[in-house]
Formats: C-alpha cells, sequence, structure tokens
C-alpha cells in the first residue's frame, strides 16, 4: 500500500495547519486512547496517566512529533521511522493492534479540530498514512 | 449488553438528540466507502460511486446512511438489550446481506469520527469513551446470530 501523490499533497498540506497545534493534539489522542481503549493504559505502569500530567503532555508531544517527522519525509517513512521501528520492534514491543487504536483517536482529535479540513477525502488520506506508519513501526516484529 | 454509567447514558443521549440522522447518515456511509473502498462491494446497484464527490452526493448513499443511523437510533433507545433489538437485522445481515461483521466495526469508528467533525470540542474524550461502547455494542448485536 502506497500513497498516491494527491494523498500526500493532502498530508502535507493538512500538516501545515496541524502542526501548530501539535502538543494539543498529542496529549488529548492520548487522552481518548486511554479513556476509549482502557487496556492501552498497561503499557504506561510507570506513567501519570492523569489527564494534564506533565508525563502525558511530553509523551503526546513526542507521538506527534513522530507523525510528523513521517510527513516531512513522505516518500520514505520507512527511512525516516527506522530507528522508531526497531524500538518499537526489540524493546517497546506493542502489540500490533494498538497502533490502530491511536490512529483512531488521532483522526478523531484532528476531525475534531480541524472539521472543515476533514472532509472524506482527507479522512481517508490521512487513515491510509496512519496505517502505512505503522506499518512501518510493526515491520520488524518478526 | 452496553454497560454505560448514568453520566455517559446521559452524553450519549444529550449528543445524539442534535444529530442530523440524514445529513451524518449520509457523511458516514459516504465516509465508510471512501475510505474503505472495498466496503463497496456490497453497493453494486447504487451507481456511481467513482469519486469522493459522487460518493458524498450520491442520493441512494444518503438515503441509506440515513436508514442504517435511524436503525442505531432505535438502539440507543434499548441499550440494555442490543442483541434482542438486532436480533432480525443480525439474521438479515447474515442470511441475505452476507456482510462480514467486521464492516460493523469499520462504521462504527467512522461514526464515531463523523461525530467529532460534526460537534468538535463538544465531542469530548470522555463523550467519545462511551460512544466507543457504544459502536461497539451495536457490532456485536448485529454480529450475535451469524452462523
Amino acid at each position: 500500500m502506497s500513497l498516491t501523490k494527491t494523498e500526500r499533497t493532502i498530508i502535507v498540506t493538512m500538516w501545515g495547519k496541524i502542526s501548530s497545534q501539535a502538543d494539543a493534539i498529542g496529549a488529548e489522542t492520548l487522552e481518548r486512547l486511554f479513556l476509549s481503549y482502557p487496556q492501552t493504559k498497561t503499557y504506561f505502569p510507570h506513567f501519570d496517566l492523569h489527564p494534564g500530567s506533565a508525563q502525558l503532555r511530553a509523551h503526546g508531544s513526542k507521538v506527534v512529533a513522530a507523525v510528523g517527522d513521517a510527513v516531512k519525509s513522505i516518500d520514505n517513512v520507512a527511512g525516516a521511522l527506522a530507528k522508531l521501528s526497531e524500538l518499537h520492534a526489540y524493546i517497546l514491543r506493542v502489540d500490533p493492534v494498538n497502533f490502530k487504536l491511536l490512529s483512531h483517536c488521532l483522526l478523531v482529535t484532528v476531525a475534531a479540530r480541524f472539521p472543515a479540513e476533514f472532509t472524506a477525502e482527507a479522512h481517508a488520506a490521512w487513515d491510509k498514512f496512519l496505517s502505512v506508519v505503522s506499518s512501518v513501526l510493526t515491520e520488524k516484529y518478526r | 449488553m452496553v454497560h454505560l454509567s448514568g453520566e455517559e447514558k446521559a452524553a450519549v443521549t444529550g449528543l445524539w438528540g442534535k444529530v442530523d440522522l440524514e445529513k451524518v447518515g449520509g457523511q458516514s456511509l459516504g465516509s465508510l466507502l471512501i475510505v474503505y473502498p472495498w466496503t463497496q462491494r456490497f453497493f453494486d446497484s447504487f451507481g456511481d460511486l467513482s469519486s469522493p464527490s459522487a460518493v458524498m452526493s450520491n442520493a441512494k448513499v444518503k438515503a441509506h446512511g440515513k436508514k442504517v443511523l435511524t436503525s442505531f437510533s432505535d438502539g440507543l433507545n434499548h441499550l440494555d438489550n442490543l442483541k434482542g433489538t438486532f436480533a432480525k437485522l443480525s439474521e438479515l445481515h447474515c442470511d441475505k446481506l452476507h456482510v462480514d461483521p467486521e464492516n460493523f466495526r469499520l462504521l462504527g469508528n467512522v461514526l464515531v469520527r463523523v461525530l467529532a467533525c460534526n460537534f468538535g470540542p463538544e465531542f469530548t474524550p470522555q463523550v467519545q469513551a462511551a460512544f466507543q461502547k457504544v459502536v461497539a455494542g451495536v457490532a456485536n448485536a448485529l454480529a450475535h446470530k451469524y452462523h
């Protein structure tokens, strides 16, 4: 599965708007993830997961920054996320099902904050892009 | 059975009361067909689904979207007995329509995203969590009679 030119344009253009709220989006995405899918909290026993916690905000920023890196190298997501891919495969070992859950919560957050931009076409492009990112991050699992 | 707290029930019914079933139904079904194009396999008789604009302006998509959301509404009035409420529809989707239940999960999540788009900040993480329980419950109820 690879992104068409149109899809890449949509994503890069939207990212220009989204990135100004990157930190807030990261924190909100994680908050949505932990509330809707409580089992995902099992990966963070060492975190203070109260909404607004410094750790949550920092981690949310990290996650969104990584998405941003993928956007900036949209022609070579595998290259851009190679280190993160190894981290997830050998150290973090987050079960692959969770990438879909996180992607969904990121999409919900973006939809809520940028309704005008979240057209069906944009929705499709982002769903596909996050699917590519998830694939890259689980590529080395076995 | 879906286990919603009193607060969650109030959040769901409160928001749902403001939903334009025709608009949100059309957006949800249309988005499903665009974001997950393989779902178009069930709608050969719907005419032109060849582009996002064709799908979103397709009258049959809008009408069917409204039908689906109206049925979903019914479920919201019977959260304590979703399996009973959707028993006949479950049989229909299995025996006549031959729809893989995975599609109910896809549509449920698309609906959540469309609600986020329509309600913005009002669609808080707490409201989303409540709706995720509902869409999962409805999907399970629709799959319950499969054999």
